[in-house]
């Protein structure tokens, strides 16, 4: 009985042992199978970029970065092999020939750590995403070279490829169906279960016989279902021309309402060498995303086809007189309305001797207004670029990951480029360029100078996008913000002086405009007025401050322009010669306007209550507010505004401003 | 030949087939062929369907074909298998008359073909076998679903009513001589001229009456010749009169003396020549100095003459107008050729003609042949008086001339069409087929192979580059005549436009749009030029250049409806045509 039931036992086992031997069978590949995929497939990669300029706040713990990574001179991107035919194969999306990226020089490397550059392409499609091309001094080992494989539906199959960047690595699977492409169905993809991650694109789906059954090219997002192209798409691929296609909406951060479908196409002569094909690539398709983005500015800018002012509610936006803490960006919102709007965010960071940086974000962009130390010279502000945006970076937080961690970055080093922009309302802009190299990334910021500081907006975009219409999209914004310009009357004669020499621009608005003082008056003119003012009627001190906003008019031509039309002058402290001046040369509506702006402008004309010039107390000071009519202008007034200290003040309050309108000329 | 059985007996299967039989369950649905005037029937009468046999013949066996088992995946050829198989099981068909009178036969006395079927009365199924010394004899015996046997009998085809009375037991033979005797010289003519068809369709051959059932003949009519009554049949043969392949014939004829210096590729090459023509232009330049001044018009005109027989036997004309209908086209042929050999020998040349593109010219006109052959020395036909030798200006064709071999530059064509006659099952076979190039770099038609190949293997956008590479050979011609001869230039363009528009390359698109000249679906291009505009909306970086699309899109999708394209709502409301 007992060896009847040790046969049983052994009959049993043989009979396990084989299922198991078959079922390894299928998931396995033999070894000379699989020596031969190892030699046939490679690494994708390309250098590493250098990242000196970066400075963080303390060391980066790149020892918690695995070794094989950080001692790499190179970035592995994506995964080729090696057909029988002396090509190699890949995924385009792997050499993403149209992006003026860091990564500009493409290699492979072999199982022996051999490092070749990529040569010439051969086919290239991005549709299909495939790309053949040839390497420089490779020599294939005997052997190596895959073989092309008769479509099968329902067999084993195994992804072979750099998965995650860390080495050739095989997984099996089931090539289980067909899948028509998306959008005209015009090639079938291969569905497959074999597991596939980023690194795997370009690599080869074989069969256990470690014949090619296609490319590796998508996953699915969360399911273990992946794509290939078929191999046969090759075969039937023209040999002597690439094709280059994306689709894409394009997105205008001002015009939240909106996106713009566009289909960048470009066919090619091959087979070229890679660089002649990305400079020609990089080239045409960074040309046709900045024509988009420069078009779009012509079309929404002020004055464009689809500007603020063309549309209803200009009467409004150009009559808006509030006054804001914080710089405005006028956008077109969800309803396709205009509207001004600002960071709901904005926190404040101190600097030293009341300097300050206000800073919020809006539309995935840093906005920040930076009030200068009073220590510190505006000469001294604007001679660092670096200074300025290490100076905002106090501010403004952006870190590196390194594993756990995230380290702020604290200075960006020197811009890799700089320009000026000038507006379309005539404000010269600093615009520079930052690279963020480790992220394949770049700043892009836009600094307008201003007497007490400056106000500055900035983006992190993806570095080939900067050219690719990221600095037409924020062009597009530093035309449509609203700032105003508060500062001492000697922090506004430096920074007139500065534009005088040069080192700054001097804003379309302030044409014109001087600031004389001493002990006996101050006078501030520009092409709009000219207003003096006594001492003995206000005295500038240190605390003084000289307020300009800039308001929407039209000129002559119809064209929309800014004009320093409203300043306020007043201390900023409340001592018992308090006082404060407003003039506001305030525009008629223009046509359309809502019933209320009519109303209100005729309060203003006809002088209605606060507007007719009687004092009037109010919290603990003494108010007068009236009109000045312009000589020859029945579209244009000036509001006045006059404050003092304490209540029951009418008659000084009404010989205040009696003072000042005398010296008050409107030019013609 | 006489007579070995008893018409008045009645048989008794003894046979079992039962399990060969129920092998072929579930049988279609079938009227039963046989009709009242069965004699012989053991058990229930066989009811009175008013339909005859589908394809008995009476002339040279049993030519037929029994429809519902083909819908069984019988072929012919198996078909014939199948039955044969049943006879030769070598059991004995034991047969009892109702006079009780009872005899035996050994299978090899019936023909071995059999019809098995399913009888509308019985709930079951029937097996007939016929004899072979007198086909209009069948056996039959059916057995019910279950199995078992149900009835047996003996019968006769009702349709030899008349010969049966008038003649009694003679041989065939005795019958056909009988027949013809009977003829007038013009029927005669006309049974002669178109006996090569109404023999292959196994019609009586010495009767102008072929003796098909009304139904066979319109379904004939209808499925062959799409001929759906008289007026079709006519306008049929008005068309083969004025055109038919004989025109074909004359054109490739003019082509070749029209350009003397050029070769067939020459032309093919210029006119566009689809693969039909070209090996007719190989056929016509090798066959045209044989067959002289009437081509290959025999094979047109006893078409004709077999149309009018059919039609009459379909009932849409009496026999009488159809008799007399052919008699012009006799008096034609009489007067063409000087024998009836030589106007079967034009006519076997024009079936090799008409049945060039299937590559089996020598088996089809060895079977016209064949049946020639059988009749030369038959002077029934042979005797016929026809135009005089002396009077004939054309070379009199002898049989053995009228056939056609491919000369070595057709076979490489004939290899060429060959390959592209099947569909590719792979990318690789496509590719080979590309190779075929090579041989002929700037013929229309070889292009077209190649992307009738990418077509049928579902690759159509993979089939722009090769538009692209063949453009060249499909521009427009210098002249009308060529643009008239030419039958791909359409079919190009008009491709390439819908398989442009497919794979969104709008330029490619409009271009080929631009090139179409056909005007019977101008509603179907201006859908195109709309979609190859609507496809640009996007495209150019300017605003201004899009919206230029999109007002051109409008324009052409506006344009389609007009002239009737049934335009997708949601492209017209996307263009704001409708809301």
């Amino acid at each position: 009985m007992k060896e009847r039931e040790y046969m049983k036992k052994t009959i049993a086992f043989i009979i396990m042992l084989l299922a198991a031997v078959s079922v390894f069978a299928d998931a396995a590949l033999t070894a000379d199978v699989l020596d031969k995929v190892m030699s046939s497939v490679f690494e994708v990669l390309v250098e590493k970029a250098p990242e000196e300029n970066l400075e963080y706040e303390r060391e980066l713990p790149l020892s918690r970065i695995p070794f094989s990574i950080r001692s790499d001179e190179y970035s592995p991107i994506g995964t080729a092999f090696l057909m029988e035919d002396g090509n190699f194969y890949s995924a385009a999306h792997v050499f993403n020939l149209n992006l003026n990226n860091f990564y500009k020089k493409h290699y492979i490397r072999d199982r022996n750590g051999n490092v070749y550059p990529v040569k010439d392409i051969i086919q290239y499609a991005s549709d299909r995403d495939y790309i053949s091309f040839s390497v420089e001094g490779f020599t294939a080992p005997e052997g190596a070279g895959l073989q092309q494989a008769d479509e099968q539906i329902n067999i084993p199959v195994f992804s072979v490829g750099n998965a995650l960047g860390d080495g050739i690595v095989i997984r099996n699977g089931l090539l289980t169906s067909k899948t028509k492409e998306d959008r005209a169905g015009a090639w079938d993809w291969l569905r497959f279960s074999a597991a596939a991650s980023p690194g795997n694109s370009g690599g080869p789906l074989i069969t256990s016989e470690g014949k090619v059954l296609g490319i590796i090219c998508m996953k699915s997002e969360n399911e273990n279902l992946n794509y290939a192209l078929p191999f046969d798409e090759l075969l039937l691929a023209p040999k002597d021309y690439g094709y280059y296609m994306t689709e894409f909406d394009y997105h205008v951060p001002v015009v939240q309402g909106e996106s713009f479908y566009h289909r960048y196409e470009k066919e090619f002569p091959l087979p070229q060498s890679i660089e002649a094909i990305q400079t020609m690539l990089m080239t045409d398709y960074t040309d046709y995303c900045a024509t988009i983005a420069k078009d779009l500015q012509e079309t929404f800018r002020p004055g464009g086809k689809r500007g603020f002012d063309q549309l209803p509610g200009i009467a409004e936006i150009v009559t808006d007189s509030a006054n804001h803490t914080f710089p405005l960006l006028l956008f077109s919102n969800e309803k396709d309305n205009w509207v001004f709007g600002a960071p709901s965010n904005i926190t404040t960071k101190k600097l030293s001797d009341e300097g300050f940086i206000k800073s919020g974000n809006m539309m995935g962009l840093n906005f920040a207004v930076l009030e200068k130390p009073e220590t510190q010279s505006l000469h001294d502000l604007y001679s660092s670029r670096k200074g300025i945006m290490d100076t905002l970076l106090t501010a403004i937080s952006y870190t590196r990951s390194v594993d756990t961690e995230s380290i702020r970055i604290t200075s960006f080093g020197e811009p890799v480029r700089s320009e000026t922009y000038t507006d379309y309302f005539g404000r010269a802009w600093m615009v520079d360029e930052w690279d963020i190299s480790f992220a394949d990334k770049k700043i892009l910021s836009f600094i307008l100078p201003g007497p007490s500081g400056l106000f500055c907006f900035m983006g992190l975009y993806p570095s080939q996008n900067v050219n690719q219409g990221g600095l037409e999209d924020l062009k597009l914004i530093a035309d449509l913000v609203v700032v105003h310009c508060s500062a001492s009357f000697e922090a506004w004669e430096e920074f007139l002086a500065l534009t005088d020499e040069g080192i700054i621009g001097r804003p379309a608005s302030l044409a014109g405009m001087t600031i004389e003082h001493d002990a006996e008056s101050y006078t501030i003119q520009n092409n709009e007025f000219c207003l003096t003012v006594p001492s003995s009627v206000q005295a500038v001190k240190d605390v003084t401050k000289l307020t300009m906003y800039e308001r929407f008019c039209r000129n002559d031509d119809g064209q929309m322009v800014k004009k320093a039309r409203h300043i306020e002058i007043l201390p900023t402290t409340r001592e018992s010669d308090y006082s404060y001046i407003q003039m506001y040369m305030y525009s008629a509506p223009l046509a359309g306007a809502t019933k209320t702006t009519q109303q209100s402008w005729a309060r203003i004309t006809n002088e209605v209550a606060p507007y007719d010039g009687v004092p009037y107390n109010k919290d603990n000071y003494t108010y007068l507010d009236e009109i000045v009519h312009i000589e020859g202008h029945d579209d244009l007034v000036a509001i006045m505004g006059f404050e003092l200290l304490g209540q029951g003040r009418n008659e000084e309050v009404r010989a205040f401003a009696d003072a000042v309108e005398q010296g008050l000329i409107f030019k013609k | 030949m006489c007579y070995t059985v008893d018409m008045k007996r009645k048989f008794l299967f003894t046979a079992i087939m039962f399990i060969m039989m129920m092998t072929m369950v579930p049988l279609a649905a079938e009227e039963v062929p046989f009709r009242k005037g069965m004699d012989g029937v053991f058990g229930p009468d066989e009811p009175d369907t008013g339909k005859k046999t589908p394809s008995y013949t009476t002339s040279r066996g049993w030519n037929g074909w029994i429809p519902w088992l083909s819908e069984l995946g019988c072929s012919r050829k198996s078909q014939k298998q199948v039955l044969k198989a049943l006879l030769d099981t070598g059991i004995l068909y034991t047969a009892v008359s109702y006079e009780k009178d009872v005899t035996q036969l050994r299978p090899s006395t019936f023909e071995p073909l059999m019809v098995i079927q399913k009888a509308p009365d019985v709930p079951g199924i029937v097996i007939y076998g016929f004899l072979k010394d007198d086909p209009h004899y069948y056996v039959y015996i059916s057995y019910k679903p279950d199995g078992s046997f149900y009835q047996s009998g003996i019968g006769y085809y009702d349709s030899y009513d008349l010969f049966l009375d008038k003649y009694g037991r003679k041989t065939m033979e005795d019958v056909w001589d009988d027949q013809w005797d009977r003829l007038s010289d013009d029927a005669r003519y006309a049974c002669a001229f178109s006996s090569n068809l109404i023999s292959a369709n196994g019609h009586s051959l010495y009767t102008f009456k072929i003796y098909d059932s009304n139904d066979n003949m319109i379904s004939t009519l209808e499925s062959g010749w799409n001929c759906h009554n008289i007026q079709d049949v006519l306008d049929e043969i008005e068309t083969l009169s004025t055109g038919g392949h004989h025109g074909s014939y004359n054109k490739m004829k003019a082509m070749l003396e029209d350009n003397p210096d050029k070769s067939v590729m020459d032309i093919a090459r210029d006119y566009m020549l689809d693969n039909r023509d070209i090996m007719r232009l190989y056929f016509v330049q090798e066959m045209k100095d044989r067959l002289g001044e009437h081509g290959i018009e025999a094979w047109d005109d006893g078409r004709s003459i077999c149309l009018l027989r059919w039609a009459a036997e379909a009932g849409w004309i009496s026999q009488e107008e159809a008799f007399e209908r052919t008699k012009p086209i006799t008096a034609r042929i009489r007067n063409s050729y000087s024998s009836w050999e030589d106007f079967m020998a034009h006519y076997i040349a024009g079936r090799g003609f008409f049945t060039l593109t299937d590559l089996n010219v020598e088996s089809m006109q060895n079977s016209a042949f064949g049946f020639v052959e059988e009749f030369r020395n038959d002077d029934k036909f042979s005797t016929l008086p026809m135009l005089s030798e002396a009077d004939n200006p054309n070379p009199i064709l002898k049989l053995e001339d009228a056939f056609y071999t491919a000369n070595a530059e057709a076979q490489r064509w004939n290899e060429c069409w060959d390959y592209f006659n099947t569909e590719p099952d792979n990318v690789r076979q496509l590719l080979i087929g590309q190779l075929w190039l090579s041989f002929y770099p700037d013929i229309p038609c070889v292009y077209m192979f190649n992307l009738r190949n990418y077509f049928a293997l579902g690759k159509y956008s993979q089939s722009l580059p090769l538009f692209r590479k063949a453009a060249h050979c499909f521009q427009v011609p210098d002249s009308p005549e060529l643009m008239e001869a030419g039958t791909l230039y359409d079919e190009f363009w008009y491709d390439w436009m819908i398989l442009a528009n497919n794979d969104r390359k709008s330029e490619e698109a409009k271009v080929a749009a631009a090139m179409v000249m056909r005007t019977d679906n101008l509603d179907i291009v201006s859908y195109n030029l709309g979609l190859s505009y609507l496809h640009q909306i996007g495209t150019a970086p300017t605003q201004e250049k899009n919206d230029f699309y999109r007002e051109k899109a409008a324009e052409y999708m506006a344009q389609a409806v007009e002239e009737g394209y049934d335009v997708p709502e949601n492209i017209l409301a996307y263009l704001g045509i409708t809301e």
